[in-house]
């Protein structure tokens, strides 16, 4: 039996060489070095740019962000707090071991282990418990109604039989040796050399058409870009400077553009327990005197959104009815005056940021716009770590400009609860408000996704109508693909969505 | 013997000074665990003091110091906590790129210093000597990272001529004389910023030596008797130009392993220099960590070998007073 | 017989007219973002260009340049002086002082300048200042070394040991007798020094992890025209050659200063 077993893969392997001969090759590129191939621990968007092709959720979104199920068959609650997954049991392990509820039970409890760091361990706390009904079905057990229920189930499923015998996942092989159930499986990862990953024969949709998916590693943004330049790289992304200035007809093509929204937005944050704006005067000010249209045009040369709110347009929780303030200088200016403030004493404050990425710029215009009314604003500029540890955490600003990069699913608690001010929260601003408070406590248990967008829109419009952040900007994000390769289309979870059905015609 | 022993105990006692010097000055600083340019709205105050628990950062500062130095003993230098691989594998996988370049590039430093500048010194005041000497002074003057972003922008991105950056062309695998030389085509640029940077001051290091020797009563004497050309270098000018030399090639040697930040950010070079300066900017100790000693056991074990070697060749000389 | 570098002279003068004198007479300010002027070549408007927010580059390399020169010339300073007195302790009282300023010499030497730097603004935010003091308290030893051994010789001369003998004040055997007698390879090693930390800040400063917006310095501005060097040459190289020329012109005027020494030394020297 073990015998037949191993010339059976040792026939494929074989047959599997053979094909990829002429199989084609995706080239993309990443920045950093993946720390960890492991999707549960991995805290690096390179780790789960990688990771990404070599497993799967019990569920999944399509296209339109809609969830679908992936390893799950199905699913559907029993009531609000009883969830039952009907698993596939067609699944193999790229090893050729069968996957079973067995991995998901073993997940779950590697999850919320205590001898593991995982970033997305709040998510799982709600459950009481992961039941297995039999091989293909596991009943998961919340204590109270939560929102988010499904929505965790996106996470990643592990290897029971390669890893329960693992004393360390911390440190484990498998973190660079990864094995999954993915369309892709690991065949080179070495630090100084690309990561290679090869189609899985036996993956449970079909076999990705394209052979072979190598990643270059590309620390420097300018490096990227002149791969792509000489067409060395299938799918990369631009900026929108280089995709205004720094591309010729040739480029054009080789490359079909495609554009959507980012899905984060930045912000200047007030410290709200600071005497200078606890008047909301004051920040209603600020908010008419930048004019963020000229922050997208300048930053982005108009590739992108004035952010309304906290919330990612697209997306159910986002109230359109909330819209940016027009530019107001005159009305900034006498609110200015109201609070005591005057072109003899100006209203001076500072803002803090990190040098990282566009920080730096944005704040140099965003400094000249308020001195137009008159607002001195002086910048302070820190590296990253730095920035973080001395300003953010400990409080110690009068404002900070940064940027949150949202999920599909928003949480407001996190940053907007007033119970996220202590310590290691994120509210560091020190946003409080009863009401909102009050309505994410509430939102906090529908898993009905329509009275719960309405929850949300209803903070969404009681959080601008605070003015505690000014919300500045939602980039876009410019994706550029091989016009070699199709399918391609555009998605709001990017066009890698049906990477597994691309086809690329290698002339 | 006895005097060797002296020197290696003096380079213990120096690791320990340097050790806890910067065990504290890393351990102290405030420090979160957000290794990218964002914060994770996911991660809960819970869970990051479950993070600080794993990794054993919650227990006191002197248990930890003590339970690192006494693995340290062992050439343990823990795990990063960013990639969770222990850091000597972590260090081993960099090392092998940056010893090669460092090498290489000291290999072409030192001949080309040696031919320029002792050919340079014998034609003192000559159109040769001025050019070369103007030369090393560029390169004394020359920033590197102005120098490779120069030769970026006109051989690789206006001519084509080298890569852009990285160490093997897409495709390029195995071990055969293709990938030899695809790599050493990938390398060009990059060690030649390296060799034109370090060659400067050696240039004139050894053009200065050998004047001096020239200026000496043998050399004199010697050319009275009609030796010249060839036969002076070498029985007179390369005998005595190797002490310093070797003084100095003691102390390249942690320049061996230490990458250059600079050049490997710009080359797309995943070496020992980058290694380092991505774990500063992470805060990932045990890597910082890790690095910093073995450098400076290599900086001090590089100046005692010099020492030991002059003291040896001159027995009048000793360094430390 | 070296002749007296004019032509660096020259340079180093009329570069420094260009940082300082200069900006008090050109129209463009170095600050003032202009959103219909970004990244445009060198033009008669705009003599070297514009940058990234349309800010024209020829103010803002003469504020840089303020910048880049005042950290070169301040740290060369405070690093030459410091390893002046701690070579001359070294030389001068020998023994027990000259031991613990090796270790010392050692300690500084084994730390990366980055590093240093990133542990120093764990506790406090990137500026002139934290630049100088890290550049300087980094570069000290070279100067430390060679004073200490010249101190060696020169205290082992008869003359002082006679006016050690004799209870002169041990400070006015350094300043009066010692330190003229350093002066020569003080004044070659602070113009060496500028250079290097001019091309110390300018390369932490590339890094990303020097000078902050927006404060500017040479070596600010050519790392923001990295990212563009392809459609902005001008960017990057403008600050970049600056850069090279002061280096090369302070050192071509170490190197003169040297031999001018040497021949003092060694009558015989060419």
């Amino acid at each position: 039996m073990w015998y037949n077993f191993s010339m059976k893969t040792l026939l494929m392997t074989f047959l599997f060489f053979t094909s990829t001969v002429f199989a084609s090759t995706l080239h993309l590129s990443i920045s950093a070095n993946p720390s960890r191939l492991n999707p549960i621990l991995s805290t690096d968007k390179t780790s789960s740019d990688v990771a990404q092709w070599m497993f799967n959720g019990l569920i999944k979104y399509d296209k339109d962000a809609n969830i679908i199920p992936d390893l799950a068959q199905s699913y559907h609650f029993v009531d609000d707090t009883t969830l039952i997954f009907e698993l596939r049991d067609d699944v193999k392990w790229s090893d050729g071991a069968p996957f079973s509820a067995r991995d998901v039970l073993f997940t779950y409890e590697t999850i919320i282990s205590p001898k593991i760091f995982t970033p997305y361990a709040s998510g799982f706390m709600h459950i009481e418990y992961v039941k297995m009904l039999d091989n293909f079905k596991v009943e998961v057990k919340y204590k109270y109604p939560y929102f988010k229920a499904l929505e965790v189930w996106m996470m990643e499923i592990l290897p029971e039989h390669k890893l329960k015998n693992e004393a360390d996942l911390m440190t484990s092989k498998f973190n660079q040796n990864p094995l999954g159930t993915g369309p892709y499986t690991l065949t080179q990862f070495n630090i100084s050399k690309d990561i290679v990953l090869e189609a899985n024969p036996s993956y449970f949709i079909h076999k990705a058409n394209i052979g072979q998916i190598i990643f270059h590693y590309l620390p420097d943004r300018s490096a990227e870009f002149l791969m792509l330049k000489s067409k060395k790289l299938d799918v990369g992304s631009l900026s929108p400077l280089q995709l205004e200035r720094q591309i010729d007809e040739d480029f054009r093509k080789h490359y079909t553009i495609y554009e959507d929204i980012a899905h984060n937005y930045s912000y200047m944050g007030f410290n709200l327990k600071s005497e200078k704006f606890k008047d909301a005067r004051i920040r209603e000010a600020l908010s008419l005197a930048i004019d963020r249209q000229e922050l997208v045009d300048i930053l982005y040369f108009g590739h992108g959104k004035v952010c309304t709110g906290p919330f990612l347009p697209g997306t159910g929780a986002f109230n359109e009815n909330v819209k940016a303030p027009k530019p107001d200088i005159a009305r900034a200016k006498a609110l200015l005056k109201e609070a005591g403030y005057d072109d003899a004493h100006p209203f001076v404050f500072e803002l803090s940021t990190s040098a990282n990425g566009s920080g730096s710029y944005s704040a140099q215009i965003l400094q000249h716009q308020l001195k137009k009314a008159g607002v001195v604003m002086k910048l302070r500029i820190m590296e990253w770590q730095a920035f973080l540890n001395t300003v953010v955490l400990p409080r110690n600003f009068e404002a900070v400009l940064m940027g949150w990069s949202l999920g599909l699913k928003p949480d407001a608690y996190s940053i907007w609860h007033s119970e996220s001010i202590r310590k290691g929260g994120f509210n560091f601003i020190g946003y409080e408000n009863s009401e909102v408070d009050r309505l994410i406590k509430e939102a906090e248990q529908i898993v009905d996704q329509e009275k719960f967008d309405l929850r949300y829109q209803e903070i969404f419009a009681k959080i601008v109508a605070d003015n505690p952040y000014l919300f500045l900007v939602i980039p876009n994000e410019i994706t550029v693909v091989n016009k070699e390769i199709t399918p391609v289309s555009t998605s709001i979870i990017g066009v890698m969505h049906n990477v597994v059905d691309w086809i690329k015609q290698d002339f | 013997m006895k005097l060797v022993l002296q020197k290696f105990g003096y380079v213990v006692l120096m690791l320990c000074i340097i050790s806890l010097i910067s065990f504290g000055a890393i351990h102290l600083a405030p420090n979160s665990f957000f290794a990218s340019g964002e914060l994770n709205p996911n991660i809960t105050p819970e869970s990051l003091e479950q993070l600080k628990r794993v990794y054993g950062l919650d227990k006191s500062l002197s248990v930890q110091f003590f339970a690192w130095f006494k693995a340290m003993l062992q050439l343990d230098f823990g795990i990063s906590f960013a990639s969770g691989k222990a850091v000597r594998d972590e260090i081993l996988e960099r090392l092998p790129i940056t010893l090669l370049m460092n090498i290489i590039s000291m290999v072409f430093v030192f001949i080309l210093a040696l031919y320029w500048g002792i050919k340079s010194a014998m034609k003192q005041t000559s159109f040769y000597d001025k050019s070369i000497k103007q030369v090393a002074l560029i390169s004394y003057a020359m920033p590197s990272f102005y120098l490779s972003l120069l030769l970026v922008m006109l051989f690789s991105v206006q001519w084509k001529i080298f890569p852009i950056s990285g160490l093997h062309s897409q495709g390029m695998t195995g071990n055969g004389i293709a990938y030899m030389a695809d790599m050493a085509w990938h390398l060009i640029l990059p060690i030649f910023v390296m060799v034109f940077g370090g060659l400067g001051s050696l240039v004139l290091y050894v053009r200065s030596l050998t004047l001096n020797i020239l200026k000496s009563d043998y050399i004199f004497f010697a050319k009275s008797r009609g030796i010249e050309g060839k036969d002076l270098l070498i029985r007179f000018i390369l005998p005595n130009l190797s002490p310093p030399i070797v003084t100095i090639l003691g102390l390249s040697l942690p320049g061996l392993i230490g990458g250059s930040v600079i050049l490997e950010s710009i080359f797309a070079i995943n070496g020992m220099g980058l290694l380092f300066y991505q774990s500063a900017l992470s805060r990932d100790y045990p890597v910082i960590m890790g690095i910093l000693i073995i450098s400076s056991f290599l900086t001090l074990l590089g100046n005692m070998i010099a020492d030991l070697v002059l003291t040896k060749l001159n027995p009048h000389f000793k360094r430390r007073g | 017989m070296k002749r007296f570098p004019l032509l660096s002279t020259i340079l180093l003068v009329l570069i420094f007219c260009f940082c300082f004198i200069v900006p008090h007479f050109y129209h463009g300010s170095a600050y003032d973002l202009n959103p219909t002027a970004i990244l445009l070549p060198p033009s008669l408007e705009h003599f070297l260009g514009t940058d990234r927010l349309g800010r024209d580059l020829f103010a803002r390399l003469m504020v840089g340049g303020q910048v880049s020169l005042m950290i070169g010339i301040l740290s060369a300073l405070i690093s030459s002086i410091v390893g002046l007195m701690i070579g001359i302790s070294a030389g001068f009282f020998q023994k027990g002082m000259d031991k613990l300023i090796i270790v010392l010499i050692d300690l500084f030497l084994t730390f990366p300048t980055f590093f240093l730097l990133l542990a120093l603004i764990s506790y406090m935010s990137a500026s002139v200042w934290v630049l100088i003091f890290i550049i300087s308290i980094t570069g000290w030893m070279g100067m430390a070394r060679m004073i200490r051994s010249e101190s060696f010789a020169i205290s082992n001369a008869p003359f002082i040991k006679i006016l050690k003998l004799s209870n002169v004040n041990t400070f006015k055997i350094i300043f009066k007798y010692f330190a003229p007698l350093l002066a020569p390879i003080f004044f070659i090693s602070f113009t060496f020094g500028v250079s290097g930390a001019i091309l110390a800040e300018s390369g932490l400063s590339f890094l990303g992890i020097g000078i902050t917006p927006p404060q500017m310095s040479w070596g600010v501005i050519i790392s923001e025209g990295k990212e563009v060097i392809d459609i902005a040459w001008w960017l990057s190289f403008f600050p970049g050659f600056l850069i090279f020329l002061v280096t090369l012109s302070l050192i071509n005027l170490s190197d003169y200063l040297q031999s001018k020494s040497n021949e003092k030394d060694v009558l015989n020297d060419v």
